[in-house]
């Protein structure tokens, strides 16, 4: 096994000439930002915000800037809006990935859903087909039924890209 | 033939591990918010009273238009009665309360007259509300259910002929 390896003739190269390397593509990186007409995002590492809507009301109370209020039957939904960006180091130019979002919470006081998909715990393509380098603005809504008892609500949305082969 | 088998599953084992440690990559986004109880009143058109301006929301009116204790036209859904030295004006109108995010059960409604009026008399059911001070209409009222309650209106013959107006506060607080 040793002799095999070190001999690059055995692999099919010349001997003598010099071997191309090519660079190993690290994992895509996921940052969250505030979008521009959304509520205001909290940066807390590399990969991870906190998103506030802060106190949220059925029949009271106005919405806080970058978001937007309806009464559905029985249910209180509030929307706004975030953008992902991607980065691929490594990766060529042309590359892009697939994007999934889930819950990683199973509280049933509400449903959060991304662009129209309501999140669970399996993942759920957001974006089938993401330039690296690019970023893109999903509106996000959060759902109350009236029956959920008044309180702090939380969830933690969990994103993967994945680099398309 | 036995190694270059062996050697390429050892490729194989290498190129997987790649993809795995170095092809995607992960975020997170917490999403929180805080939940606020919170009760609605709205004033509803009775089917048996005069059409409340606004009905449907919790800033309405009941414009009884132009009434005399002598003859005149009675509005459509009002009851006149005439009394010895006064006549009474009627209509009946819904209160809907309804609630959301809350434990309460039940509510209290209080009514209260915003100024009081020491010349007409103003009943809403059974209580007499022109002193301006708050009065219970109910003390266990139930959610989401359409309630009517009658509002009179005493005008005394001595009375001036001329507008009157007033406004009714109406108070929920859940229990």
């Amino acid at each position: 096994m040793f002799v095999i390896l070190a001999n690059r003739a055995a692999f099919g190269q010349l001997a003598g000439v010099p071997r191309t390397v090519t660079p190993v593509a690290a994992a895509p990186a996921i940052t969250i930002l505030t979008a521009a007409t959304g509520a205001f995002l909290r940066s807390q590492s590399a990969g991870n915000a906190a998103l506030d809507l802060g106190p949220v009301s059925y029949f009271n109370g106005e919405s806080a800037p970058g978001q937007s209020r309806r009464n559905k039957s029985g249910a209180l939904v509030i929307s706004t809006r975030f953008a992902l960006k991607i980065d691929c180091p490594g990766s060529t130019a042309s590359s892009k990935v697939n994007v999934t979002a889930s819950r990683l919470d199973g509280a049933d006081s509400h449903a959060i859903s991304i662009d129209g998909t309501t999140l669970g715990p399996a993942a759920q393509t957001l974006v089938e087909s993401m330039a690296c380098g690019s970023s893109g603005e999903h509106r996000l809504e959060v759902e109350v039924p009236v029956s959920t008892p008044a309180g702090s609500i939380g969830s933690t949305v969990a994103f993967v890209a994945a680099l398309n082969r | 033939m036995k190694n270059r088998l062996i050697l390429t599953s050892v490729l194989s084992v290498f190129a997987l591990s790649a993809a795995a440690n170095a092809q995607s990559g992960s975020g997170t986004l917490g999403v929180s918010a805080t939940v606020q109880g919170s009760i609605n009143l709205t004033f509803v058109t009775n089917s048996s009273g005069i059409a409340v301006t606004g009905t449907g929301t919790s800033a309405a009116s009941l414009p009884f238009g132009n009434v005399s204790m002598f003859g005149g036209a009675v509005p459509s859904n009002v009851t006149k009665t005439v009394n010895s030295t006064s006549f009474d004006l009627a209509t009946p109108f819904n209160v809907k309360v309804d609630v959301a995010n809350s434990g309460s059960t039940t509510f209290t409604l209080t009514a209260t007259l915003a100024a009081a009026d020491a010349v007409n008399t103003w009943t809403l059911a059974t209580t007499n509300i022109s002193d301006a001070a708050d009065h219970i209409l109910t003390a266990a009222g139930e959610f989401g259910a359409a309630v009517p309650y009658t509002l009179k209106l005493t005008v005394p013959a001595s009375e001036a002929a001329g507008a009157i107006s007033n406004t009714i506060n109406f108070t929920v607080v859940g229990a």
